[in-house]
């Protein structure tokens, strides 16, 4: 481990050399940014990483039955086991995706499931992110810079091999590819995620494209390549979102998008990878009902516990937010990368008072959660050994079969005693290490 | 029951030439347990390729593309339809699409929310007359507006619509739309054509949760459906159902045109 430690500034140097940068905007202004890369792991042990593997695939395997499910049949509103009104009135549900059933109804075939390690070592799920989860590619090739730094490290440790994040992807895209090549749709350089997009292009063999790279024509989706040969499309692995992917279907202004894409997608001639409308299944307000999914879909009891969790739609959790608001940390569903998170307690009177009649005229909008109290995890900082805050990002690959990745992102606060470890509001990222037996 | 027949027209002209031109057109009727369609004609120019699509409605539209410059789009559509019944379903089932949930164009305003909680109770205790609660609710809109051309855009929400008092059809069923799903009456929006010559029309269906009957009223012209009037496609509201999108590459200005004209077949013979 000290080996590594040695290398922590030429790793780093590496990594900005090879574009590792996420980029942000901020006041109108895009500004990219290195991503800082700590090498001290985060180790999960063999036993810990079986109940994740476990809990991982039940949660995302409940997930995907759900998403089906809201956009076919509708048997879990029916059963009154999620009240209409989180489906029908939630941002993420598109009407639009109403009856499509998606190549061997994957719809969530890569999942960034959010965990945390509380205190007393037991693990948290925080967030399900089933639209566009990125943050693969930091640990894979940070792993890849690290055996190449200090390889003596990982002929000592018994660490399972995660470099076969590419070829999981790759299965995946292949399984649901409906006849054609794989691409990656970038919306191009300017991109938070653009260093991933090109690299998992690189490293799965997808072909890196933007919109104008592809048409759809007549009832199939075609990349043109560079002899100006019309190749068909199987699997468009898109990284943009569901607003912007088809300018005749959704926001007509997005230029990044592909038109007609969404009328063969119905049709089952193409794989759009995540599915569109997954949003309705990672709502913040959706979260709270995951576990009753799990039950109601798999007859099985959740392994992974939720965050505690209250919904002020309904009333008994209402008058326990509002009498305990100072120790609860309140999201706005609406809002995602760390923004629209308040804790309680850092409130003024006056803006607690303010705040608490917001959610008492927005019942809906609002989650409030339990603080867990984070276990800490050691980062070196100047020079310097200290303990900061930090989750998981544990990546589900659903295929033929649900696979959970042994590693996984795992970010953390630079800032001493922060909770928010989000990568667009500065934090930085380790290697997960999962130890073999 | 009527034979009609029905003329669809929408001419384009642009300013310049444009390119890469990307339509979807959803105009065209189909058979239903309320009407028998016959299209005898498709005629859309110019382009490079067409084919057809369903959507989630289950409304059925063509798609396609004009990859040449152009500075002209016109389709035509010609057809007989035969209109079995009034605008009343003996069975309909209610599926996704009726969740009464507001959309972003069918919200109530506080004054339209006055309006609805008169018929609240009403429509509690007395479900068996539905059908009078829900003319009388219609009566009550059509007197408050002013049908004026040209007075909104596709764009007004129900609330603005009815804040000035005045619009199109489109908006008179918007409004009607957003104070049905505000008294929890399972409701949509029918795009169509009705018997004379115009432009098309949009009105509502309502869906009688105790029945299961639903019936279409148009709210513009102060009556229940009946056989002068062809479905197109039904949506949450007037986005669902638009009859022609497109986008394309150019700098121009475009000025479009719809004719719709239906009239009985025994008129021409």
């Amino acid at each position: 481990m000290i080996d590594l430690l040695d290398y922590n500034e030429s790793i780093n140097h590496l990594l900005a050399r090879y574009g590792v940068k996420f980029g942000i905007y901020k006041n109108g202004t895009f500004k990219e940014q290195l991503f800082p890369f700590d090498t001290i792991p985060r180790i999960i042990t063999p036993e810990e990483f079986d109940e994740l593997n476990a809990g991982l695939k039940q949660r995302v395997d409940a997930l995907n039955m759900f998403i089906g499910d809201i956009y076919g049949e509708k048997k879990i509103l029916k059963d009154g086991i999620i009240p209409e009104e989180f489906i029908f009135s939630s941002p993420g549900y598109l009407k639009e995706c109403e009856g499509i059933m998606p190549p061997h109804g994957i719809f969530s075939h890569i999942s960034g499931i959010d965990l945390v390690q509380a205190k007393d070592q037991s693990w948290y799920i925080l967030e399900d992110n089933l639209r566009v989860p990125s943050g693969a590619s930091y640990p894979m090739i940070a792993r890849s810079l690290c055996r190449r730094a200090a390889p003596q490290v990982f002929r000592e440790h018994k660490i399972v091999d995660n470099r076969n994040y590419a070829q999981m992807l790759r299965e995946v895209m292949d399984y649901s590819n409906t006849g054609g090549i794989n691409v990656i749709l970038t919306p191009g350089r300017y991109n938070a995620a653009y260093f991933e997009h090109s690299y998992l292009a690189e490293q799965t063999g997808a072909v890196l494209v933007n919109n104008s790279d592809l048409t759809v024509k007549g009832e199939y989706l075609y990349y043109k390549d560079f002899h100006g040969n019309d190749v068909k499309v199987g699997a468009v692995y898109r990284r943009i979102s569901d607003d912007y992917l088809d300018p005749m279907t959704f926001k007509e202004e997005s230029l990044i998008g592909v038109p007609h894409i969404m009328d063969i997608y119905r049709k089952g001639n193409v794989a759009i990878i995540n599915a569109p409308g997954n949003g309705i299944a990672d709502d913040k307000g959706i979260y709270y009902f995951v576990p009753k999914m799990i039950e109601y879909y798999l007859h099985e009891m959740p392994i992974l516990k939720n965050a505690p969790t209250y919904l002020p739609f309904y009333d008994e959790d209402f008058e326990y937010v509002m009498e305990h608001f100072d120790k609860l940390v309140i999201k706005d569903v609406a809002e995602a990368g760390g923004y629209g998170v308040i804790f309680g307690s850092s409130l003024s009177p006056e803006e607690l008072e303010k705040f608490k009649e917001t959610v008492r005229k927005e019942r809906r909008r609002f989650i409030a959660q339990e603080v867990i109290d984070f276990l800490d995890i050691e980062i070196e900082d100047n020079g310097e050994i200290v303990p900061r805050k930090a989750d998981l990002r544990a990546f589900v690959l659903s295929g033929e079969e649900t696979k959970v990745w042994a590693s996984g992102l795992t970010r953390f606060s630079r800032v001493p005693d922060s909770f928010i470890v989000n990568s667009s509001q500065g934090g930085g990222f380790k290697d997960t290490w999962v130890l073999s037996r | 029951m009527k034979e009609l027949l029905f003329r669809y027209k929408m001419d384009v002209s642009f300013s310049d030439f444009v390119g890469g031109h990307s339509f979807t057109i959803k105009c065209i009727p189909k058979t239903s347990c309320r009407q028998e369609i016959q299209v005898r004609k498709t005629e859309i120019q110019p382009i490079s390729w067409i084919s057809f699509g369903k959507d989630s409605f289950e409304n059925e539209y063509i798609y396609g593309k004009s990859e040449k410059l152009h500075d002209n789009f016109s389709v035509v559509i010609e057809g007989e339809a035969t209109v079995h019944r009034e605008g009343m379903i003996e069975k309909e089932e209610k599926t996704f699409a009726y969740a009464d949930y507001p959309t972003s164009l069918t919200g109530c305003s506080d004054e339209m929310a006055l309006l609805a909680d008169r018929y609240r109770q009403q429509l509690k205790t007395d479900p068996i007359h539905f059908t009078d609660y829900i003319y009388a609710l219609m009566e009550e809109i059509y007197q408050c507006m002013l049908y004026v051309p040209a007075s909104t855009t596709i764009h007004t929400t129900a609330a603005e619509a009815f804040a000035q008092k005045q619009g199109v059809c489109q908006d008179y069923a918007h409004i009607m739309l957003a104070i049905c799903r505000s008294l929890q009456i399972p409701c949509l929006y029918v795009a169509g054509y009705m018997v004379g010559e115009g432009a098309s029309h949009a009105w509502v269906r309502v869906l009688d949760s105790h029945t299961g009957r639903s019936y279409e009223i148009d709210p513009t012209n102060h009556r229940w459906v009946n056989d002068e009037y062809i479905d197109v496609s039904i949506g949450k509201d007037a986005q669902d159902c638009k009859m022609n999108k497109g986008i394309y590459k150019g700098f121009a200005t475009e000025q479009q045109e719809v004719t719709v004209i239906v009239k009985e077949r025994n008129e021409n013979g």
